[in-house]
């Protein structure tokens, strides 16, 4: 049988899988709860990687208004919570589905437009939502929304103040999940239909693939699952403003890893992560946050310049695919 | 059909039919309108008048991906690979209904060795030569066992022991009743191959027939094959 695989050494998916299991053993060594929320923040990030690159590394819709979708969950849970007392565990559910409505209804018309185009087009949606959201008293304007602080260990209220482990485990059950679901749209007919229609468009019209629809089941399935991660991250911080979950940085943070580690990669957008959030929170605490964003705007630079398609797809022409065509 | 851009009409009331099991060529010089016409048919270029029918149902406003559906498959003039997808991932792209993924390996298998791609069947698309990219093309157009295979310059850049190959499959496949629409100027091809030639020429048909005949048209001498052609 052939591979229809990514052509990945088989020893990466070891290494993957014992990085994982270290992970999720990790915080009953106590490791602190600075280092527990820094790893927090670490899986977000390679999450939402992986939801920005099913839409942009996969069906290749270059997103740079991602952030949308995530403010719009965050403010799903958090106007639900603060206005009308509900469980964010309705946010849980309300907020995706909200995510990918506003995926469906702002990709329709736009996925007819072509490369820089649909880019230009997602920025500004996320711009023209984060405007809105910043004028909208009703949910705080500018101010933001503020939770109060269930002191205790609440499942209903789902806070966990006094044990960040939970958002811990949460926050790593969903990066497994979105691992586990690229993986299976990667190696699916859905996934093959995706690339195809990313190379050449109208080449996969022309064998059947019906561009649009599956442009927009990806966008909804990349919009919901990005928005799960602004409810979380709402109920983490307890706080949240347009700036702070509707920006283009947000988005800058979901495309930068998934560059890096190797667009249309499974494990691309994870390894990114794992590499680029340290640096970036070292040159921020080192250098401070300006001259950071000047460093990884030089890195996007070096990334496009000298390796489009990432670490990972180094590996592949270097190694897998060279064993594969001469055998 | 007649489609114009701007004050250009690339395609002049252009009307003919092609029956089930033909190999028709589709010649003309540089710029008559041969490409145009089969984005036309396939709906890639919106028409400015004139219908399509296929196996008698009038598929004029039928989107690209269904008419494949319907088994129009089609080619193009530059490769059009999926370039960062292997050889193996363009073939299993196509979607194949009603068939086992056993039965569409072995359709891959069969396809790679008939056309000399299986060593590079890891390959990316991006990596292989343009006889290649062609050859890789026409396999996975034939992944969609279509009914009518429309092909631009299917066979340009690709080498002589190959093109018997792929003759040899054409032929083949005319024979369980395929039916082709080949855009070509090699002219011993279309000697070798087509029952019928459609001539263009300025957007217009200027001939229709057999080869024999149209070879010895003054206007197809005047406007494509030149006088020193025998």
């Amino acid at each position: 049988m052939y591979r229809k695989s990514e052509l990945l050494p088989h020893q990466i998916h070891w290494i993957i899988i014992g990085i994982l299991a270290a992970l999720a053993f990790y915080p009953c060594l106590n490791p602190g709860e600075f280092i527990i929320d820094v790893t927090f923040m670490l899986f977000h990030y390679a999450y939402l990687a992986l939801c920005w690159n099913l839409i942009s590394g996969f069906a290749g819709q270059f997103s740079l208004g991602h952030a949308a979708y995530y403010g719009v969950g965050a403010y799903t849970a958090g106007v639900l919570f603060m206005r009308f007392r509900l469980t964010p565990w309705l946010g849980m559910l309300s907020g995706p589905m909200l995510g990918a409505a506003l995926a469906l209804a702002t990709g329709y018309p736009t996925f007819r437009l072509r490369h820089h185009y649909f880019a230009l087009a997602s920025l500004a949606l996320a711009e023209v939502m984060r405007l809105f959201f910043l004028s909208w008293d009703y949910i705080g304007g500018a101010y933001g929304i503020w939770y109060e602080p269930v002191l205790r260990y609440s499942w209903i209220d789902f806070q966990f103040t006094v044990d960040h482990r939970v958002y811990y485990y949460i926050m790593f059950a969903m990066l497994c999940g979105a691992l586990l679901l690229t993986w299976k749209i990667r190696h699916s007919d859905f996934g093959l239909r995706l690339m195809a229609l990313r190379d050449d468009e109208e080449a996969a019209k022309s064998l059947g693939i019906n561009t649009l629809t599956n442009k927009l089941v990806i966008a909804a399935i990349s919009a919901g699952l990005t928005a799960m991660a602004g409810v979380v991250y709402a109920q983490f911080t307890l706080f949240i403003e347009p700036d702070s979950t509707m920006s283009i940085w947000v988005t800058m943070d979901m495309l930068l890893p998934a560059m890096l580690g190797g667009l249309g990669i499974t494990y691309g957008p994870v390894i990114g992560a794992f590499i680029l959030i340290p640096i970036s929170w070292a040159l921020r605490t080192f250098i401070g946050s300006t001259l950071q964003v000047v460093i990884r705007g030089i890195i996007l630079m070096l990334i496009v310049a000298f390796m489009p398609d990432g670490l990972l797809q180094i590996v592949i022409n270097r190694i897998t695919r060279p064993a594969l065509i001469r055998r | 059909m007649t489609k114009r851009f701007g004050g250009v009409l690339a395609l002049n009331n252009v009307s003919f039919g092609i029956s089930k099991g033909e190999i028709v060529g589709l010649i003309g010089p540089n710029g008559s309108g041969k490409t145009t016409l089969l984005d036309v048919v396939n709906n890639f270029l919106d028409k400015d008048g004139g219908k399509v029918y296929f196996n008698g149902e009038n598929v004029t406003n039928v989107a690209p991906h269904k008419l494949a559906c319907k088994g129009i498959g089609r080619t193009f003039q530059v490769s059009r690979v999926f370039e960062k997808m292997t050889v193996l991932e363009n073939l299993l792209s196509v979607p194949v209904r009603r068939e086992s993924s056993e039965a569409k390996f072995q359709r891959v298998k069969d396809l790679l060795e008939t056309t000399g791609l299986m060593p590079v069947i890891y390959e990316y698309a991006k990596n292989l030569s343009g006889g290649q990219k062609k050859l890789l093309e026409l396999s996975r157009a034939l992944m969609l066992d279509p009914d009518l295979m429309m092909m631009d310059e299917p066979f340009a850049g690709v080498d002589p022991a190959m093109l018997d190959r792929l003759i040899d499959l054409v032929e083949d496949l005319n024979k369980t009743g395929k039916t082709f629409l080949i855009i070509e100027h090699n002219m011993a091809l279309i000697h070798r191959l087509c029952n019928r030639v459609i001539v263009l020429n300025e957007g217009k048909v200027i001939a229709e027939g057999r080869i024999e005949d149209i070879e010895h048209n003054p206007r197809v001498v005047e406007a494509y094959l030149g006088s020193g052609v025998k």
